[in-house]
Parts: C-alpha cells; structure tokens; sequence
C-alpha cells in the first residue's frame, strides 16, 4: 500500500467517522493498520473509531499500540486516558493525561482529559486539580465550545450550578447544537426548580438525537419530577383542608374543602396544559411503569380523600376525628420534604465543602469569555 | 402446457400421496416437459430424499439441471450478439416481466445474483470470442475501447471501422511503456447503469406505499397532459425511510421498472470508494452519467451518510459532497428534465434538513416492515426449493409480525438448519416441519428493534413538524409508542 493510498484511507475512515459509520471505518483503519502496524495516526483514529462504538477495550488497545509506536504523540496518551476512564482505570488515566500534557501543555484537549479524568475523585484536592485544568483549557481554547462545556461540567460536580450554567451558555453561543451543552444546562436548570424549560431544553436534545436513549430518558426524568411535583402540592393541600376542617365547623369547612380541591385539580391541568407535549405524555405513561401506578395511587388517595373530607364535613364533628388522618398526611409531606431537599442539601454542603478548597480566598469561580482574545 | 390440467391433477395427487414415487417421479417429467423446471427439481429431490438410487429421477435430475434454458432469453450477459444482425443491444431490450410461478426475485431488497456478479467483475471485459471463427490476435490490440455490441445490419456500425482502422493507423501520441492507458467514456465508473425488469406488482403487499407512489411519483409521471393541466411539477425527489431490510432497494428497482428507466444505484461507499478529493467531482460526473441515460432513476442508498446533517459534520470531505449533492438536485449545473433521484435511509432524522426542502427530497415515504399479507408470499419465496411438509404458514405469519424481509428468509434458513441438522444426527433425511420454524421461531427475534426504538424518540421528540406523523400512527397502532 502506497503513502498516496494510505492518506486516502485515512481521508475517507475520518469521513465515515464523522457520518456515524464508525464500523466501515474500522473495516478501512483495520486494513491500513495491518499494512503499517507503526502507523501511530491510523491506530489513533482506529481508536476514536471503537470509541464511537464504544469498545472501550478495543479502544485502549489501539490507543496502546499508538502510543508505542509514536511515544511522543500526545494524541495517542490523550486517547489511552479516555478509554482507560471508560474502563473505570481512573489513577492510570490521570497518569496519561498528565504524561499527553507533558507532551503538549500548551494544547487544550490534554487538559481537557485531565479534567475529566480527575473528576470523579471526591477529594477537594483533585477537584481544585480537574478545575485548574479545565480552566487552562479555556484560557488556552475560549473559542473551542468543548472546554466551555468541560468547565461547566467540573463546575456543576462541585455545586456551582449558576457559574456552571454560565460555561454551558457560552459554548451554546459558541456551537448552537452541542448536545453535551444543551443537556448539562437543562439539568443546572433542573437542579434549580425548573422543570418545564429543563423537559423543553432535553426534549430538544433528544429531537437531535433520536438514537440515544439517554436523552429520552432524560426527558422522562424531568417529567417524572414534574408528576412528584404535583402530588406534593396534592399533599399540601389535602394537609391545608385537614387543618380548616379541624379549625372551622359547619358547611363553610365544607366549602372551603371543595374549594382547595378544586383550585387543586385547576392548577394541576393549568401546569399540565403548559407543558410540552413529550413531557406530556411522559408524564400520562412515565417509562417506569411502577412508579406510574404509585403516582397514580397517590394522586386517587389525595382526591379521595379531599372529596371525603368535603362531603362528611357536614356531618362530622370539629374534634380529634382529623387527628390521626392529618399525623398520617404529614408523615407522607415529611417524606416527600425528604426526598426533594435531601439532595439539595447534600449539593449545599458539597459546595461548601469544595468552595475555598477549589476557588481559592476568592471563593468564586473564574468566568472566561468566549470571545476574549486568544493568549 | 406451462399450467397443464393434468399436471394440477398430478401435483394434487402427489399431495396426497407423498410417498408414491413414480407418480411423482411421473409428475417431474411433465414438469420438465413443461419448462417448470424448478419445480421439477423440487419433486425430483424430493424423490431422491426417499430413495437416493432411484436412476429415472437420477437421470431426469440430470436433465433438468444440466439442458440449456429454452427461455432464457438470448445469450448470457457479457457475450456480444455477434451472429445475429438483428438482434437488439442488451441495454436497449425491455424489462422482461417476471413470468407468473417462476422464482421471483427477493421481495426484501436483496440484490439479485447478476447484479452482483457484474458489479464484481472487471471493469474491460474480453473482447467477444466467436467458437466457430476464432480471429488471430491483432499485433497491437485495440487497446482505448470497450467491447461494443454489434449494431442491427441496417446501421453503420463505426464502432467497427474504428477497429478494423486502429491498427492501420498509428496512434497520434506514442506512450511510456509503463504510463496507464487513459480510459475513454464511462469505462472508469465505479457504477453500472441497470435497466430494471422489476415492477411494483413484483412486490408483495406494501400496499400504502404503492398507494403513495402512484399519487406522488408514478401517476403525475405517466400522464404528462393531466400533470400540465394541474400544473403538477416533477421537480423534486422521494425519500424511502424505514427499518434496514424491508425492501427500500427492491422498491426503487421497482419504479425504475415501472417507468422502463435505466437505474443507478449509489451509495456513500461508492462515493468514497472512488478518491476521496475528487468525491464531489465524481458525485458530478453521476449525476452527468444519469441525465445522458434520461429517462433514469438515480437511486442514492443511505442519504443520511452522503447528505448527513452538515452541523455535525466538520470534515471538509463531507460538507463539499454534501454542498455538491445540494447543487446536483437543484440542477445548477446541468437539467435534471428525465433524471428521477430517490434515496432511501434507515436515518432520516440524520439527514440534512437543506435536503428536505421543496425541490429537493420533498416527498417522503415511510418503508414498514411487511404486513400480514406480504408475509406469506415472502416465507413461500424462501422456502420455494426446499423439501418442506406441513407447514402451519398461517402460524408463521402471525408469529412473524415486525420481522424484516432479511429476518423472515433468516428464519426459513434456521428452520432449514435445523431439519437438516436432524437428518444428519438421525442419518434419515426429513423434510423442514412446523417444529423446525417452531425452534426457528424461539431463537429469531425482530431486526427491527433497535430501530423501533430509535423511531419512537423520533415519533415522541422530533414530529413538531408532522413529518413523522405515518410513523407515529404506525407506533401507536404497534403500541410501540
């Protein structure tokens, strides 16, 4: 095989990568790399190749075999840290992001690996390290909408979802259709209570990318937080009516009950006719079948009992009767209270945790604009 | 004689006696006689599973594979009809329906075998040999042209001046002895040009697709008056999507046919195949190649690779072919009068939107697995030579529901596998049973799938539009969504 026909194989595998033909690529690379076993860049891109199909082992071994046929390509260093994160091989990742920045400091994806690599330690020192790298990445590429997105990504495993929404905000202006940034920024909107723009901004992920299911299911998660949503504020109410039954007597508790169970069953269509029509539908359905029923139990058991309490009203007496019903709804609000600020503070006191140990005495992220002037 | 009474009388006789071999042995010689001659094999094997020493059937197995076709139709492909100065080119010869009862060619889009075979062979051919006068080799042999066929008598056949004279006159540059020779016309394509004989009634069932190409393509196509009269325009192409293996190929085979148009199959392979800086040169001279064959269906197999979504394509490579393939169907740089450009994808939601504009892929047809009424047709196809008893077709076919054409002949070849397995374990040569396609049916799951999937996000996600919104009845009716 001559050089002129190798070049063209390599020209056309990078054209079938970059199409999703991953497969007929490695067909192409594989016939190259058997006429030239030291070809350090066909083993390269036969690498980014299992990547896309995501043989992880298959991956490394090309990565390895590039990296010891071209020992100073930082590329072939920078691929074997990815597959070996894949793997789960996160101390010899570190290891080859660090020996492919040697080789290149002043490329940004090297630091760009690192920063992934080092990220899921849970030391505050690793996640000072996978910042700085992430940093260096943007300073070096403010125009690669990739480094953007890394920052984002190191910034919202620390807690900072503002400044993490920020990155991922400047590489959508950077590159308007970048998946990675359109999902990491409806989750910082997910994490921060909305849940419409945040089952809109997935849906629009999952449009794009019809084939992954993650996106899809993202979709569902959202709406999924959307229905506990609506049982919670059903739990609040049927809690508010108990209360009015106990407080007031007569056929005005009576009619306050109707009321809240009305308000309650308006402002349920009202936020359902708002939503988007996958989350609606996600919502009807769900993609967990158990957790339908029991989101469907729950919401019978409120309008159950709020039509109840409306119709006996009239006939019970305002004494201990609401006692034991309104303990057993409070216990339900405790545990929904639970599950929905647990997280939220587990995040806060990450933050805190991480802030100075990352940031530094200014205790605050460095924001870098897209369209400063490279270094 | 083809559809004798008494060789129906026979075949229902054989029917109920399986076993009686000279009735059957009898059956296959009046098949023989009839031109049936796959069928005659089939009655022949059949009696030879049973008694292997049987000599008549030997003898008349012997014939009916080895004599000559009568129908055949002339010579094999690739020999220039030399002897004959009235017999017509091969590419100016019309589709020849396929004859009712005779093996049709895959309903599921497989690619039939002299297709393959002339895609596979070299692009020179020999020059034709005639057996009875052979001509001594010329001292330098004609070396820039391609076999020609030769024209009818009437005609002046220049093709063979042009020879006779080459070895008279000396060529005008003399060439290095190692420099290629140059290739003249259309020799260096790395695509044939087809003249289809297949025809919609060709395809079983499907028949909201056939519905939609009639409205769409075929019935503004073949009536040119009510087309003005309705200022209906033929600008624009059809766009085949569907799960892989149902039939997206065999169905733009099919239009070519209807229309008696050459067909020119392409795909992105093709296109990178040829040298990757030249590819929008060579997608040029495609398109070229289809208008100086008008009237011809340009099919562009998997469009999502040659038109993919050019936002996430950052290769040059690929976003000057897609630009060119844009600049071809908008007929900048050529007209399009005659050129009928369909293109078929399992991922339509990969290709580029630019595509989809009026003028360009317009029309959109959604390619199903096959329903009901196809299945069956499509499981006697694959099973039409092999030794089969009792088989339950009815069952299959309603065990078979989003199996692909490729999954249900997958199918009859695993129950095959299975019958022939047992005959080899047993030593006692059976035929494929209902048990075989039940094991068969166990282990076979539905291609489409992975596809399903994918088709639903798209049908949840991605049909703000309407676009997908056949999909998303499909879906639903499946309860897939």
């Amino acid at each position: 095989m001559s050089g002129v026909d190798v070049a063209t194989d390599l020209k056309r595998a990078e054209a079938l990568r970059e199409i999703g033909r991953a497969a007929d690529a490695i067909t192409i690379l594989s016939r190259v790399v058997a006429g030239s076993p030291s070809n350090a860049q066909a083993l390269c891109q036969l690498a980014q190749c299992y990547n896309a199909t995501r043989d992880h082992y298959s991956m490394l071994s090309a990565a390895d075999r590039a990296a010891a046929a071209n020992p100073q390509s930082e590329w072939a260093h920078r691929l074997r840290s990815l597959a070996l994160h894949n793997l789960g091989r996160h101390p010899e990742a570190v290891a080859a992001a660090r020996r492919s920045i040697e080789l290149a400091p002043n490329a940004w994806r090297p630091h760009m690996i690192l920063a992934d690599a080092v990220l899921v330690s849970p030391h505050a020192a690793d996640k000072r390290i996978a910042y700085e790298a992430a940093l260096r990445a943007v300073q070096i590429a403010p125009q690669a909408a990739d480094a953007h997105v890394t920052m984002g990504r190191v910034l919202l495993n620390i807690g900072e979802h503002e400044h993490a929404r920020a990155y991922f905000t400047n590489a959508l202006a950077l590159d308007p259709t970048n998946a990675a940034a359109q999902t990491n920024l409806a989750v910082t909107q997910l994490r921060s209570g909305k849940v419409v723009a945040a089952g809109r901004g997935f849906g629009a992920v999952a449009a794009a990318n019809p084939t992954e299911d993650m996106y899809a299911r993202n979709v569902g998660a959202s709406a999924f937080v959307w229905v506990q949503g609506i049982l919670d504020a059903g739990v609040v109410t049927v809690i508010v009516a108990l209360v009015v039954a106990m407080a007031v007597a007569g056929p005005l508790s009576a009619f306050l009950t109707l009321g809240a169970l009305v308000a309650f069953v308006a402002g349920s269509a009202i936020a359902y006719r708002r939503l988007p029509v996958p989350m609606r539908r996600l919502a009807r359905h769900g993609r967990n079948p158990a957790l339908t029923r029991l989101n469907i139990g729950v919401l019978l058991a409120v309008l159950g009992f709020l039509g109840w309490t409306a119709a006996t009203e009239g006939l019970a007496s305002p004494d201990q009767a609401y006692v034991t019903p309104l303990l057993l709804w409070a216990a339900v609000l405790a545990w929904r209270l639970r599950m929905r600020f647990g997280p939220w503070l587990h995040q806060h006191r990450q933050r805190r945790r991480y802030r100075s140990a990352v940031f530094g005495p200014d205790r605050r992220p460095h924001i870098v604009n897209p369209r400063a002037p490279i270094d | 004689m083809t559809n004798s009474p008494l060789i129906a009388s026979l075949t229902g006789a054989v029917e109920a006696a399986p076993d009686d071999l000279p009735l059957r042995v009898h059956l296959a010689e009046l098949l023989l006689q009839a031109d049936r001659r796959a069928e005659s094999i089939g009655q022949l094997a059949q009696v030879l599973a049973r008694d292997p020493g049987h000599e008549q059937a030997q003898a008349l197995m012997s014939r009916a594979i080895g004599a000559p076709t009568e129908r055949a139709g002339g010579e094999p492909k690739g020999v220039a009809g030399g002897q004959s100065g009235t017999s017509t080119p091969p590419e100016a010869q019309p589709p020849t329906p396929v004859t009712p009862g005779a093996p049709r060619i895959s309903p599921d889009g497989e690619v039939d075998e002299i297709t393959e075979r002339a895609q596979t062979e070299p692009q020179h051919a020999e020059p034709p040999q005639h057996a009875e006068a052979p001509q001594p080799a010329p001292p330098t042999e004609p070396p820039h042209r391609a076999p020609e066929p030769r024209r009818p008598a009437d005609d002046i056949d220049w093709g063979a001046f042009e020879d006779e004279f080459s070895g008279v006159v000396p060529p005008r540059f003399a060439r290095a002895a190692d420099e290629p020779e140059p290739v003249v016309g259309d020799d260096d394509r790395m695509f044939d040009v087809e003249t289809s004989s297949v025809f919609l009634a060709d395809v079983h069932g499907m028949d909201d697709v056939k519905k939609r190409l009639e409205v769409a393509f075929l019935g503004p196509l073949r009536n040119p008056k009510l087309r003005g009269l309705y200022g209906k325009s033929l600008r624009g192409g059809l766009l085949l999507y569907g799960p892989p293996g149902c039939g997206k190929t065999f169905i733009a085979k099919a239009v070519a046919g209807e229309m008696g148009a050459k067909f020119i199959s392409l795909s992105i392979v093709d296109v990178l195949n040829m040298y990757v800086g030249n590819s929008e040169q060579n997608l040029h001279q495609i398109f070229e190649t289809a208008r100086r064959n008008a009237p011809c269906v340009l099919f562009l197999d998997e469009i999502d690779a040659l038109g993919h979504k050019r936002s996430s394509v950052n290769s040059s490579t690929m976003r000057t072919l897609g630009n060119q393939l844009l600049a071809e169907l908008d007929g900048v740089d050529g007209n399009n009068d005659g050129v009928f450009v369909l293109a078929a994808t399992n991922a339509p939601w990969d290709v580029d939107p630019a595509l989809r504009r009026p003028g360009r892929f317009d029309r959109v047809i959604l390619v199903l697995p096959p329903d009901r009424a196809a299945r069956g047709p499509i499981i006697q196809y694959h099973l039409r030579e092999r030794p089969v008893a009792n088989i339950d077709l009815r069952k299959i076919v309603g065990a078979t529901d989003d199996f692909s054409g490729a999954d249900l002949a997958h199918l009859c070849d695993s129950a095959a596998e299975h019958a022939m397995h047992d005959s080899i374990m047993s030593g006692d040569i059976r035929m494929i049973e209902q048990r075989d396609f039940d094991r068969a049916l166990r282990e076979v799951r539905p291609s489409t799938g992975p596809w399903m999937s994918a088709a639903r996000n798209v049908a949840m996600f991605a049909n703000e539009s309407g676009t997908y919104d056949d999909l998303a009845a499909y879906l639903k009716k499946r309860k897939f969504a």
